[in-house]
């Protein structure tokens, strides 16, 4: 398991939509492709019948920790981040908005190679 | 702070009881329903004395339960809360009287705000904040005579918070008793002003006196 550790600053929108949610760009740089993805708590369908060896995933605000299932006809895989969530009052006139920052990878994941881009909220996945 | 309360208090009281007197009862009728503005009400009962030198002495207490659908862009917002104010007024004539006031006011003011994603629906964020806060307030009052007991007194109000009431999560938008405390707000400032301009309309009884 990769610590990653890292600061990334993210704000949910700029200059002001809070209505946008931060996006995960996971990469999987063997080129292997997984048709299916979905989130675990909140449970929802991400991708489906779409193989893909790269996904822009959302990050839901209402938890600090997400799960992601990858699924493909013979391999599924299981891929956990957490992260730190931070509310703020931008300006009386943008309204509230929110942060993610210090994006970790976390257990349970089944991937053992994983490189995070600093400052991009990417993920690569080298398994 | 409460115990110079109390003694400007007791030294009122020769005041008060200088001369004849008459007594009256009102109630606020601009803040008593929903507006454009806002959902809810403030009642405000007050008793005033008055003495033989045209000195009123009046006090009010309140007690606020409002809404607003939006503020600061985005914030579902409610405040709860009560006040007392008490007031020296002093005809001037022309029906009009000018007079200085302080109050207490203790609220709670909530607010939600919601988060969409198309994929995982809705997040609603709840934010409470309590403050307790001091205010003086210079007031002109006009004096409308409905019939020989029935008064309506349109009243001009600046209240000044005392001391700093800045909360963590948002500005203090309104304070019961004060007003809302962002009219002179910049749109970019993270903070509420501490003077307000206000105005209320009272009806008037007169239950005793000439």
């Amino acid at each position: 398991m990769i610590a990653l550790g890292l600061f990334v600053g993210l704000e949910s929108c700029k200059p002001c939509d809070p209505s946008l949610s931060p996006n995960l760009s996971i990469v999987f740089s063997s080129g292997r492709q997984y048709k299916r993805v979905a989130s675990i708590d909140p449970s929802s369908v991400l991708i489906e019948n779409n193989p893909q060896a790269s996904f822009l995933l959302p990050v839901w605000v209402g938890s600090e920790k997400m799960t992601f299932v990858f699924s493909n006809e013979s391999q599924k895989d299981t891929l956990t981040v957490s992260y730190s969530r931070r509310f703020l009052l931008k300006s009386t006139d943008c309204g509230y908005v929110y942060e993610i920052s210090k994006l970790q990878v976390a257990k349970p994941t089944s991937f053992r190679s994983i490189v995070f881009t600093p400052n991009s909220f990417q993920l690569t996945i080298n398994d | 702070m409460t115990k110079g309360f109390f003694l400007f208090g007791v030294l009122l009281l020769p005041l008060i009881s200088m001369g004849q007197k008459s007594y009256y009862l009102g109630v606020d009728l601009l803040r008593s329903f929903p507006s454009y503005f806002q959902k809810g009400f403030t009642f405000e009962p007050s008793f005033i004395i008055k003495n033989k030198h045209d000195l009123y002495f009046d006090f009010a207490v309140g007690i606020t339960r409002i809404s607003h659908s939006s503020v600061y862009s985005n914030i579902n917002y409610r405040n709860e809360g009560e006040y007392v104010r008490f007031a020296i007024r002093k005809d001037v004539g022309g029906n009009f009287d000018i007079g200085l006031g302080v109050g207490f006011s203790s609220f709670t003011e909530y607010g939600q705000v919601q988060f969409s994603n198309p994929s995982f629906g809705n997040y609603l964020l709840g934010l409470v904040q309590e403050n307790q806060l001091f205010f003086i307030e210079p007031t002109i009052n006009y004096k409308i005579n409905l019939s020989p007991r029935f008064q309506l007194v349109p009243q001009y109000r600046v209240p000044v918070v005392l001391a700093t009431f800045d909360e963590d999560l948002f500005p203090v938008y309104s304070a019961p008793g004060v007003g809302d405390l962002n009219f002179f707000t910049p749109k970019s400032s993270l903070k509420s002003t501490s003077a307000t301009i206000a105005i209320s309309l009272r009806l008037v009884y007169q239950i005793k006196g000439n």
